[in-house]
């Protein structure tokens, strides 16, 4: 174990992956605090680049980034009410709030200790937990291979916001993409259209710089003209001090925030942002502050006011730590099966079979030095984040003047450089292009895109394993549900799909039922229901 | 509750049942392809097999789409009229309507250090012009790469569509320029990836 750190420590001591480390979280930090530039955007614009570099460069960029970009997203959360990523999303209120009340640098202040802390917890867990699922994985078959991808893909349908029916759709969409190419078992040429450079199939890269980078700039230039935001100023100094003092009284709430996010993460298809709304759900559920001082007067209020900011940073102290924490745990079922936690593991995946690494239990028998070098990156990237994270809420003013128009040009000329280096040829730049209006598209039907990019991902394994499996026993389809390890899966997709539909139909009822009442009580409330107009665009 | 919230369900009503018919449509010709390849032989599963589960899977998302969108409309509907229903036999409450959307939009903000322009957007046809020079400057690329080079190539794209956004024309340009020398230098010095010359071959 020493001996594999030292080789691993030597791998991440080079002066390339230092230099590639502080260039991703530069990167991972502007991408993140810009409204509506997620990470799995800027995973897809740094993917060209760790193209070309050696495997344990490339793995530090998307890892670095990531961290970054999660805790950046809180920044517009607080300064613009709009969430940088999707994960900053459920505290975006309490953020904005307290950035009112004139304690903005306070909120980011926490919520970036926050973040370290749920990135370390989240790391150990991966650390911990990985090669024990990892050994466990090395009993696999093409069965359990078959249905932890099953499984992976009902997560992500389950998941997705919105109508399930329509992340099934996105699913169906992902899995046919993923059958373009030669097949599995005969070599017979499918959905190519006569064009030979298809039959190696759809470049998953150049797919996802068109489903997410392309298509975010399509939106933009066809975006309806909207307001200009004025910016609040956040006074960086002097808040370091009652940051921690926050974070010392919050100590509980960001140990339950990382362990919910190093639990919620590890599930297959649950990302950072569903374990963010669980861990905020649960903090603000068990708070212990009382929201308001039984006290009159303007001094009563007052209190009651300062209460209310405590609850605030106590949600946010739960919720940031967890998406962290996520970030990391999304990893464990990245490494021990090969099955990506969330779309940045998939972009990983995809990145590190370029580099002749396959995710899976063979990393932990054959590539024990990449794989310490990975765990030890993880540390190196939460650690960083902690003085370039305050450096970055000093500058958010100015990181947020940078004009959207700029922006845009940038990410088409990298799309369109990533795409094409690919196999230096036009037929990526196509592609990209295609699924730039896909996913336009999509994301104007409401249709999620996570599932898509499981569903490429995880299609090729799906239907090798299945294929496999009915090869080697001639049809006998009893084995796919009589073996112990087989079965355990087989109750938990099962549970899984059963809970999606059931749950959503509880909740509707229930906040139908609610607003009936409300109006049947002749309140104002009503006018708060589910369909009441958000603020937001 | 208002007008404009019934026919803003009505678009989404609409929007699935297009989103449900696109993805049967797909379903329906995908199945017919996957039964044209060998799907079953000799017991062996084929190639056409999991191209004709996945058609049937679409088929059958797409018209449970339908299905539950009309479903949910309806009861939508009568939701709302027991709603009314509610509401009729008082004073009808028009500022709680109007307090929502007030609170969010104009915060009484702290201290302002700066305003931003992060909004592109516009409006009318500039909308589907603006769409426009974005894909036709991709084609542009993908037809005058090899004979114009890239960094010439590419700083007209991306001056394009930077200026296209209402940006001022020198910011536009400049962008172009630094866009594509820095990438042309990181991809051809640093990464060793070969971009196309054309003109330029020989420098």
């Amino acid at each position: 174990m020493i001996e594999n750190f030292q080789g691993a420590l030597t791998l991440v001591a080079d002066p390339t992956t230092i230099l590639v480390v502080l260039l991703a979280g530069v990167f991972g930090l502007v991408i993140g605090s810009l409204p509506g530039m997620t990470a799995t955007l800027a995973a897809a614009l740094l993917v060209p680049f760790t193209f070309f570099l050696e495997p344990v460069p490339a793995i530090a960029a998307i890892i670095t980034m990531s961290a970054m970009t999660i805790f950046a997203g809180d920044i517009p959360s607080a300064l613009l009410r709009i969430p940088g990523t999707p994960s900053s999303a459920a505290y975006t209120e309490d953020a904005f709030a307290l950035t009112r009340r004139g304690k903005g640098a306070l909120g980011l202040g926490v919520s970036l200790v926050a973040s370290v802390i749920g990135g370390l917890v989240g790391s150990v867990v991966l650390i911990f937990v990985s090669p024990v699922l990892g050994e466990f994985a090395l009993r696999f078959t093409s069965y359990e291979y078959f249905w932890v991808a099953v499984l992976g893909l009902t997560a992500a349908v389950i998941v997705s916001r919105g109508s399930q029916l329509k992340g099934g759709i996105a699913l169906m969409a992902g899995l046919l993409i993923s059958t373009v190419g030669l097949d599995v078992t005969l070599g017979h040429p499918r959905f190519t259209f006569g064009e030979e450079q298809l039959y190696r199939g759809v470049d998953f890269i150049a797919a996802m710089i068109g489903l997410f980078g392309l298509s975010e700039v399509l939106r933009a230039v066809t975006a309806r003209k909207g307001e200009s935001m004025p910016i609040p100023r956040v006074d960086g100094a002097g808040a370091i001090r009652p940051t921690f003092r926050a974070v010392w009284r919050n100590r509980g709430r960001i140990a339950t925030g990382s362990g919910i996010g190093g639990v919620v993460g590890a599930l297959p298809g649950a990302g950072a942002d569903i374990a963010a709304w669980i861990a905020y759900a649960v903090t603000r559920a068990t708070s212990r502050i009382r929201p308001g001082g039984a006290s009159t007067g303007a001094e009563g209020a007052e209190e009651a006011r300062d209460a209310e900011d405590d609850r605030r940073v106590e949600a946010i102290s739960g919720a940031a730590s967890a998406n962290n924490a996520g970030i990391a745990s999304a990893y464990v079922p990245t490494l021990a099966f090969g099955i990506p936690g969330d779309t940045i593991t998939a972009i990983l995946i995809g990145v590190l079979l370029v580099k002749g690494i396959t995710p899976g239990p063979d990393l932990f028998l054959y590539q024990t030095d990449t794989l310490y070098a990975l765990y030890l990156l993880f540390i190196v990237a939460n650690l960083l984040l902690l003085p370039l994270g305050f450096l970055l809420i000093r500058a958010s003013g100015f990181v947020l003047r940078i004009p959207r128009s700029v922006l845009m040009g940038l990410i088409v000329a990298i799309s369109i450089c990533g795409a094409f280096a690919i196999n230096n040829g036009y037929l990526e730049v196509g592609l990209m292009v295609a699924f730039g209006i896909l996913g336009y598209l999509f994301e104007k039907g409401g249709i999620p895109l996570a599932p898509v990019v499981l569903g490429i991902v995880l299609g090729p394994i799906v239907e090798r394993n299945f294929m496999q499996s009915v090869i080697k026993t001639n049809w006998d389809l009893t084995q796919f549900f009589t073996r112990p390890i087989s079965a355990v899966l087989i109750v938990l997709v099962v549970l899984a799909i059963a809970s999606a539909p059931l749950t959503g139909w509880l909740g509707r009822r229930s906040a139908r039922a609610a607003e009936l009442r409300a109006a049947g009580a002749g309140g104002p409330g009503a006018a708060d229901g589910p369909d009441a107009p958000g603020p937001l665009p | 509750m208002t007008a404009q919230d019934t026919s803003s369900a009505a678009g989404a009503l609409r929007g699935n049942l297009v989103i449900g018919a696109v993805t049967v449509a797909v379903g329906a010709v995908v199945i017919p392809y996957g039964a044209s390849m060998p799907f079953i032989r000799e017991g062996i599963p084929g190639p056409g097999l999991f191209p004709m589960m996945i058609g049937g899977l679409l088929v059958l998302f797409g018209a449970l789409l339908a299905l539950t969108s009309v479903l949910a409309a309806r009861r939508e509907r009568r939701h709302r009229d027991a709603l009314a229903a509610a509401h009729a036999g008082e004073e009808s409450v028009p500022a709680a309507d109007a307090a929502a959307p007030a609170e969010g939009a104009a915060p009484e903000p702290a201290v302002i250090s700066s305003v931003i322009d992060t909004d592109v957007g516009s409006d009318g046809p500039r909308r589907w012009v603006n769409g426009a020079i974005l894909m036709g400057g991709i084609v542009f690329f993908v037809l005058f790469a090899e004979i114009l080079g890239f960094p010439l190539t590419m700083a007209l794209l991306v001056t394009a569509i930077v200026w296209s956004l209402r940006a001022r024309w020198w910011v536009a340009v400049l962008t172009g320029a630094a866009t594509s020398l820095a990438l042309w230098a990181m991809f051809e010095q640093v990464l060793m990836v070969q971009l196309p010359d054309g003109i330029l071959r020989g420098f």
